[in-house]
């Protein structure tokens, strides 16, 4: 496999389950190194797409490689995967369970013990280690079972919205986690509902939606996608009559200024422009910068809003039956 | 953080991994631990009982009223007579701890001289021999009548008065009461315990012994003589057509011949229990896996099929464990008989048991249990809840207890074309086929049943494998089926 051959490579696939289709002709590939986000909203077809990427479903069609071959036995051992549902073995202990997991993946059982103790005393669970996971708080747990599936220290992570259930404080340590791992050149794929962690950590961004891969670029080019804005005041008044051609919607706020959501074609200077040549003078001029939550939105929201609507519509048609 | 494992260790060692974590996880439970005393706690428990002095089945005391004044008294002699022959048989019994000349001479002259004589010679001969005679109780004790009448003994079966036996009062347990002529009486018991009482059985022994005598004697025949011609009849003596070779006579066939029949029933009631002590533990675990959502994580290092295995493993080392004290002792004692035991004897337990034999009963023992567990952990893989195993084990619980039936036709008729069917068909097979091992069923009957049941396992293991993999993957239960049914096979729009 040659350096930049992608690690992951899924093939025009596509699933359906009982006749409705998962996923549909999608296409995605992880180089080496990277940090992939796996975004979109539920249903989308995420947990679908990772399964094909382990071997666990086989795609209606399309192809799918994993290391240059077949997903299954020849990436035991390469892969660590931490599924969305997770959970463990109630009356193990915390070293037990992730000694356990990294044993399954090929470790020796010395090792992998020391190995379970190292990461406990790093993640700050070394009190815990001897403790039964049912004992454990939640975001122990979880933190816990994170570890069971890094253990291996595998090429390959695919985490499986690793930050639902946990603390904010907790969402650092694991925020912490996914950047050490990338620092040793190790590739990540995970997927999450929290832009926030997407747009801090990936390099790049896979946006699902019913089924389809409806993005895949950088954040930067994500960024671009999402609608601008742009707060203004004025010691004039009329300033919105100026600037109403440029604007999409524009809203009046609590302190009197103008928040103005821009045309795709508006630019800021012409703006700029225009209010100098209507006399208008600015106070206040400061263009906001897109949230990749935004750009989720504007990328996703009609897909998500027909969702809705379709399933208000069965069930109005299921009451009416 | 460790250096980086490329490849996945041997399959053998994921399901060692598997299996062992199961079966730790049960070894943990007190649960496991009382079972595996079991025996232990038994022994003690019944050590404390036999060295106590409380008697678990006190004799009773009975009465008879009479009003033929014959057969109330007979009745008594009848009961001393059987109550002499009981203690007669103790006794000659006895004879197996004399020197081999002694034995006969011995027997004889109880049977001729009777009990007392018999203990006597024994305590002037051979006194260790005696002190270890346990002189079998009698079940009943009779009194004279404290009243005459039914209705005033009433008070006393009510336990409202009590007998007056020496220093002890006990409670009068039952009333035999005799009305009628003496040619033609009638027999009444009146007992508060009228479940199979004694005093009931021996009545009814008399009045037929009565039968007989009468019958006999009304012909001019004594009953006596009857007896002794009965006793002196031509005994058939069982033989089995593979002992003969030749010329030479063949032994009739023993009790050590029938060892291996008698094992293939062991080991097919070994194998149920195995299934089902290893059945509840096969679903729970599912289930616990299916709740503990680790499964899927664990595919990402491990087979479908490794979990299965794993799975099966462990429940098997589980069951092995748990009846391991049975185990040791069974072993225990057939290696204490093989080395020092009677050296004729020790020769055709070994002649008995062929290793043929032995491992055709270990490929039907492992490939019955890998069957029945590959559909139980399907089964728990489709479970959602301990109510949903139960109702999907049903069926497997229904086609267990065909396995107990034929168990059961095959201990009175191996050979019958039931039981060599049902050796053959796999859902049977594993039960019929040890109990036929016995009678030496021909080869390729031996071969067909275990190339089907073989066959079959992976065919189940291979259905039960994708059921597995749909119940984990899909998170749903029974209901995923029905959905599948109804789509796939009835063509119904989803």
């Amino acid at each position: 496999m040659s350096k930049m051959a992608p690690i992951l490579h899924l093939d025009d696939v596509s699933k359906s389950y009982g006749g409705v289709p998962a996923v549909s002709n999608v296409s995605i590939d992880v180089r080496p190194g990277e940090i992939v986000g796996f975004l979109g909203p539920n249903g989308a077809g995420k947990t679908t797409s990772l399964r094909m990427a382990l071997g666990y479903v086989k795609p209606d069609s399309g192809r799918v490689s994993l290391f240059g071959g077949q997903p299954g036995e020849a990436a035991f051992g390469r892969v660590g995967f931490l599924p969305e549902e997770r959970g463990l073995y109630k009356k193990q202990t915390a070293r037990e369970a992730i000694a356990h997991m990294a044993r399954l993946n090929g470790m020796k059982k010395r090792e992998a013990f020391t190995t379970a103790d190292d990461l406990l005393e790093r993640y700050g669970l070394g009190d815990a280690k001897r403790k039964k996971n049912k004992d454990m708080s939640k975001g122990m747990a979880q933190k816990v079972q994170l570890l069971s599936a890094i253990a291996h220290d595998p090429e390959f992570y695919i985490l499986d919205e690793p930050f639902s259930g946990l603390d904010p404080v907790n969402q650092q340590v694991l925020e912490s986690m996914v950047r050490e791992i990338a620092a040793r050149g190790r590739t990540i794929l995970f997927s999450t509902h929290v832009m926030e962690h997407a747009e801090r950590l990936c390099d790049r961004i896979l946006l699902m939606s019913r089924g389809r891969k409806v993005f895949d670029g950088t954040v930067e080019q994500a960024l671009n996608h999402a609608p601008r804005r742009v707060i203004m005041a004025s010691e004039n008044s009329g300033l919105g009559e100026v600037v109403r051609p440029f604007a999409e919607d524009m809203d009046r706020r609590d302190d009197g200024a103008l928040d103005l959501l821009l045309k795709r074609e508006a630019q800021t200077p012409d703006i700029l422009e225009r209010c100098v040549e209507a006399g208008v003078r600015l106070t206040r001029f400061e263009p906001i910068r897109a949230t990749l939550h935004e750009a989720f939105v504007a990328l996703v929201g009609e897909d998500v809003r027909a969702d809705l609507e379709a399933d208000a519509a069965a069930d109005l048609t299921g009451e009416a039956a | 953080m460790a250096t980086r494992h490329t490849m996945g260790l041997p399959k053998f060692s994921r399901i060692w991994l598997i299996a062992m974590r199961d079966f730790m996880g049960y070894v943990k439970t007190w649960g496991f631990w009382l079972s595996f005393m079991f025996p232990i706690l038994g022994g003690v428990i019944g050590y404390m009982f036999a060295s106590s002095d409380i008697d678990l089945s006190p004799p009773r005391y009975e009465t008879v009223l009479d009003e033929t004044g014959v057969h109330g008294a007979a009745i008594l002699d009848f009961y001393e007579t059987e109550q002499s022959d009981i203690r007669a048989k103790a006794i000659k019994a006895m004879a197996a701890l004399l020197p081999e000349a002694d034995r006969e001479a011995f027997r004889t002259s109880v049977d001729e001289d009777g009990y007392e004589a018999g203990l006597s010679e024994l305590r002037d001969r051979y006194p260790t021999v005696a002190e270890r005679i346990e002189m079998p109780t009698p079940s009943m004790i009779f009194v004279d009548p404290p009243e005459n009448s039914l209705s005033a003994l009433t008070s006393y079966l009510d336990g409202d008065d009590r007998l007056t036996v020496g220093d002890e009062s006990p409670r009068l347990n039952g009333v035999i009461v005799i009305r009628g002529t003496v040619d033609d009486p009638e027999a009444q018991y009146w007992s508060k315990n009228f479940n199979s009482p004694p005093a009931e059985r021996l009545i009814n022994r008399y009045f037929s012994d009565l039968a007989k005598r009468r019958y006999l004697e009304s012909g001019g025949l004594s009953a006596e003589d009857y007896d002794e011609a009965v006793s002196g009849r031509t005994r058939v003596e069982l033989f089995n057509p593979a002992e003969l070779s030749g010329e030479d006579e063949a032994e009739a066939v023993s009790m050590l011949d029938r060892l291996p029949f008698f094992a293939g029933l062991g080991l097919a009631f070994f194998l149920l229990m195995s299934i089902f002590a290893g059945a509840f533990m096969l679903l729970t675990s599912m289930i616990e896996e299916k709740m503990n959502k680790l499964l899927e994580m664990m595919l990402a290092s491990t087979r479908f099929s490794e979990i299965m295995l794993g799975k099966m493993l462990g429940a098997a080392m589980l069951t092995f464990a748990s009846l391991a004290p049975y185990i040791l002792i069974a072993l225990g004692g057939l290696i204490g008989f093989l080395l020092f035991g009677n050296p004729e004897q020790v020769a055709a337990i070994r002649e008995a048991f062929p290793l043929s034999t032995i491992l055709t009963s270990l490929i039907f023992l492992v490939l019955g249990y890998m069957f029945y567990a590959s559909i139980l952990i399907a089964l728990g893989a489709l479970a959602q809840s301990m109510q949903d195993a139960q109702t999907l084990s049903l069926p497997i619980v229904l086609l267990m207890f065909l396995g107990i039936g034929v168990i059961q036709f095959g201990a009175v008729a191996p050979d019958s074309p039931v039981v060599a069917f049902a050796s053959i068909f796999p859902l049977t097979s594993p039960f019929a086929m040890m109990i036929r091992l016995a009678s030496d069923p021909p080869l390729w009957q031996v071969l067909l049943s275990i190339f089907l049941l073989a066959t079959s396992v992976v065919v189940v293991m291979w259905i039960c494998a994708r059921i597995f993999r749909f119940g984990v993957l899909s998170g749903s239960g029974v209901g995923a089926i029905k959905s599948w049914f109804r789509r796939v096979i009835l063509r119904k729009a989803a």
